[in-house]
């Protein structure tokens, strides 16, 4: 035979790898299910030891790693060693890792090619109710795939793994060398991740595979949660109530309300400054929950918003954080509360719940470029566009690893009940990566 | 005029002169804890008919004839859809009581009512809420104001009359019950009982003004679906999936309900109140998670109104009606609401009653006020009293008690000595004067 091109060979090794993966399209199905079958709630919800499985999870992707001829690492994260992230992103003093362990499945390349990290998380949040069918029975039914863990992040880690399977066991050996690199914890915050990239974990580039509608994500958002607590001053709601600095009563709904009114002006706000070209919807402060009030017959004594702000990844911190976003709501606050004589003595209260990091790669990134390619390749579009909320990529991009979210699923039935993933969404992810894999490691014959 | 005649100066004199038993007579009030059993208190703590008995004693000590019987709802069916009517209130061991002083004859009657039941003390005392501490002239506990310091005059006020050594020509009866605080039941059996006169005092605490009318209070739950949705992701037509944030609608309701309430300062005023009805949103619940758009909303809101506003019920499905329409009406302006409407669930109707300020009785109350040292204030009271029943009987009723009635319900309830006294010599005149002395 005439020697091929290195285009024609290009295609050729591509054609193979992505006919290997339409022949084994049940055995990739049958490894999600296999994934979704053991139960890894994480411990930070309290669920039952029989429902809380990361080691197991890790050891069946450890298994089908090594069987690939990777090398496989497993240790157990531990808060104490890592106190010097105090402050960054992740750290979380109190989580403990007794029976948890993170993971590193490298495949070492035959050389002179790039290297490529891929990883995800193996815990998943709890079923809760409603579930119409088995929540850890991975039932696949007309071409869809049920249960805890479909979207939320099993579909994408058997999709990493099965295209690393995929170029194998099609004969081919990448040159780069590939890390799967499944961490624990996500789910109660991402001192897996930290813990991962602290032990030194490195590559040419990442892709993290949580559910993205299989676009391409080259950036995520940062997540503050905060509560806002409104004072008033109870009174008989069906009484004269004269000036609150003689006795009289202050209405906590009422001032709730107004901050609501100021909010609005800050989200018109920052519909035009918080946006960014890969993202479809800007930064907002919402208020998803709301508490005022005891009696029907008495003023609220004081009102909690609960909010949800989402901060870019230009806006961090030098701690990687959102700090300066935290100081410009507070600073927000103080304001609409100076408005108020009322407030002015006796002031709202903010606490912070939660603050989730985030990162960004360049869409000029040659890697951006590589993937964004090898989708157009799987479904004839070019989808690049930022995920709303947050992933762990920011420490991989912290530390100069170009990083893209990159999965199966829709992100709007992560924990939710009935969370499903359509088969031929997993395949085309798993081919996405597969090419990816080929066109940025470069493979030689195995 | 202005000058007391023999009769009642006598009579305030004795007042006087008993200044500490009348005091001590309402701290034994205070210390028989008799919290409604709506509230599921300890036993210990829910003991009317040991106030009945109390108060029995004592009027029987003066002569009256006491009865005592314990309300029965299967008894009172007939009364459902009226004020007061709950078919699951049982009375076991809570009895409603009349004690009757005959009157020589000739002469117009009076009916002397109030509650004995009182709310839970809640936390938050500085005192013991059910000792009576007396300090610095000032009576402590729960019931001082709401309503035991009112019973304590009331009683004392016709003892002091027949102390003083004087008949009365028209019969008195003090009415006392049980279950205000629960809805009013009591009163609504104490009035099928067929307990009538030709007039009546109501001593919930007015801060000494007098009351000629009272408000009927509407507590109103609306909820207000939304639909949950990833608050961080896009969220399109709910049309086609999208999340509806139920907080948002929350909003276009109070914005609303500011507009109704614009409207009621207009509409809904009277000329003996100081404030207008309105309705006031007291609880607002909505949200589960910080991620999630509220799937709901639930408000809870008080809305009073006024006696010419009752339905022929005696009740407020008028007003009901009044806020429904005007809930609908803001739902019909947002088509997701069309399609999913707010449910309004109603939780309380307590009616109201008024008294023309020129009835002869009430003039007559009024100047035996400003002979009694008081000013001829007015004001009707703004919340709930049990006052309705005894005007659609048609008997000439009026509010009026010592205390503050913004200091019921809270912590560190307190009476003043000196109103409580106030209380007791303006109802012995006005007895002297309705009901004549022989």
């Amino acid at each position: 035979m005439n020697s091929l091109n290195k285009d024609e060979k290009k295609d050729l090794v591509e054609s193979k790898v992505l006919s290997w993966i339409d022949d084994h399209h049940d055995e990739i199905a049958g490894f999600l299910q296999e994934l979704i079958q053991i139960p890894s709630v994480n411990p930070w919800f309290r669920p039952k030891e029989d429902e809380s499985r990361e080691a197991d999870v890790q050891k069946a992707i450890g298994n089908r790693m090594q069987a690939l001829g990777a090398e496989v690492a497993n240790w157990e994260p531990n808060a104490k060693e890592l106190a010097k992230y105090e402050g960054r992103a992740g750290y979380y003093a109190d989580h403990k890792f007794e029976g948890r362990p993170n993971q590193a499945a490298v495949l070492k390349g035959s050389g002179g090619g790039r290297s490529m990290l891929l990883t995800g998380h193996v815990d998943v949040v709890p079923a809760g109710n409603g579930w119409t069918v088995d929540p850890y029975l991975g039932e696949r039914r007309e071409g869809v795939i049920y249960g805890r863990g479909a979207v939320d992040m099993k579909g994408g880690i058997a999709a990493m793994i099965m295209a690393v399977e995929a170029v194998v066991k099609s004969g081919y050996r990448m040159k780069g060398d590939v890390t799967v690199g499944t961490v624990v914890d996500e789910e109660a915050g991402g001192m897996g991740t930290l813990d991962f990239v602290d032990k030194g974990y490195r590559a040419d580039a990442c892709i993290m595979t949580e559910s993205t509608d299989l676009k391409v994500a080259p950036l995520c958002r940062g997540i503050l949660w905060g509560k806002l607590i409104i004072p008033g001053r109870s009174g008989h709601i069906e009484l004269p109530q004269g000036d609150w600095r003689e006795g009289g009563a202050v209405d906590a709904v009422t001032l709730a309300r107004v901050f609501m009114d100021h909010f609005d002006r800050l989200n018109a706000d920052w519909r035009l400054r918080k946006t960014h070209p890969y993202m479809s919807i800007p930064c907002q402060l919402y208020i998803a929950q709301v508490n005022a009030g005891e009696y029907p017959t008495a003023f609220a004594n004081k009102a909690e918003l609960v909010f949800d702000a989402q901060y870019l990844p230009r806006e961090k911190d030098d701690m990687g954080l959102g700090s300066k976003v935290k100081a410009e709501i507070e600073e927000f606050i103080n304001r609409v509360a100076m408005t108020e004589p009322w407030l002015r003595e006796h002031p709202p209260v903010i606490e912070w719940l939660i603050d989730a990091d985030c990162g960004e790669t360049p869409v000029e990134h040659p890697f951006v470029q590589t993937i964004g390619e090898s989708l157009k390749k799987v479904i004839s579009e070019e989808m690049i566009e930022g995920i709303g909320f947050h992933t762990d990529m920011g420490w991989f991009t912290n530390v100069g690893i170009p990083t893209v979210n990159f999965g199966p699923g829709n992100p709007s039935v992560a924990h939710q009940d009935n969370e499903s993933l359509e088969e031929k969404e997993l395949i085309k992810a798993v081919k996405t990566i597969a090419l990816t894999l080929i066109e940025w490691c470069g493979v030689a014959d195995a | 005029m202005s000058e007391l005649d023999s009769s009642s100066q006598k009579v305030n004199q004795w007042i006087d002169d008993h200044h500490d038993e009348i005091v001590g007579f309402l701290q034994e009030l205070i210390r028989i804890p008799s919290v409604t059993p709506w509230f599921q208190p300890a036993a210990e703590e829910s003991r009317e008919a040991d106030v009945q008995t109390v108060i029995g004693k004592r009027m029987q000590a003066l002569g009256a004839e006491v009865k005592r019987w314990e309300p029965n709802a299967q008894e009172l069916a007939e009364y459902e859809g009226r004020p007061g009517y709950y078919a699951d209130h049982l009375f076991e061991g809570r009895p409603n009581q009349a004690a009757v002083l005959k009157g020589s004859g000739e002469g117009r009657s009076m009916l002397l009512t109030g509650h004995v039941d009182v709310v839970p003390a809640g936390s938050g005392w500085t005192v013991e809420p059910f000792s009576g501490d007396r300090k610095d002239g000032v009576i402590y506990g729960r019931g001082t104001v709401d309503m035991k310091g009112g019973i304590a005059a009331m009683v004392m006020a016709v003892e002091a009359v027949v102390k003083a050594g004087y008949r009365l020509k028209g019969d008195v009866t003090v009415g006392t019950v049980v279950d205000e605080e629960a809805g009013g039941m009591g009163t609504l059996d104490f009035v099928d009982k067929g307990y009538r006169a030709d007039a009546c005092i109501l001593t919930e605490p007015t801060n000494m003004k007098l009351a000629p009318l009272c408000r009927g209070i509407l507590w109103g739950k609306l909820t207000i679906p939304g639909r949950s949705g990833h608050i961080e992701l896009p969220q399109g037509d709910w049309r086609e999936g999208g999340a509806v944030d139920a907080v948002a609608l929350a909003r276009v309701f109070m914005d609303h309900f500011d507009r109704l309430n614009a409207d009621w300062r207009v509409r809904k005023v009277h000329p003996y109140l100081p404030i207008p009805c309105q309705l006031y949103i007291a609880q607002v619940n909505a949200g589960e998670y910080p991620t999630a758009f509220a799937n709901k909303v639930e408000l809870v809101f008080d809305a009073q109104y006024l006696p010419r506003e009752k339905d022929e019920m005696g009740l407020g499905g008028k007003v009901k009606a009044e806020i429904e329409e005007f809930i609908n009406q803001v739902a019909m302006t947002e088509p997701w609401l069309r399609e999913h409407p707010p449910v309004l669930e109603w939780l309380i109707d307590a009616d109201c009653g008024e008294t023309p300020v020129e009835h002869p009785f009430v003039q007559s109350v009024l100047n035996d006020m400003e002979l009694s040292g008081l000013p001829r204030t007015i004001e009707g009271a703004c919340a709930h009293t049990d006052i309705g029943w005894f005007e659609t009987l048609g008997i000439p009723s009026v509010v009026i008690g010592a205390g503050n009635p913004r200091l019921a319900h809270q912590n560190d309830e307190h009476i003043s000595e000196e109103d409580l006294i106030k209380l007791t010599k303006l109802i012995s005149n006005v007895l002297i004067h309705w009901c004549e002395i022989q």
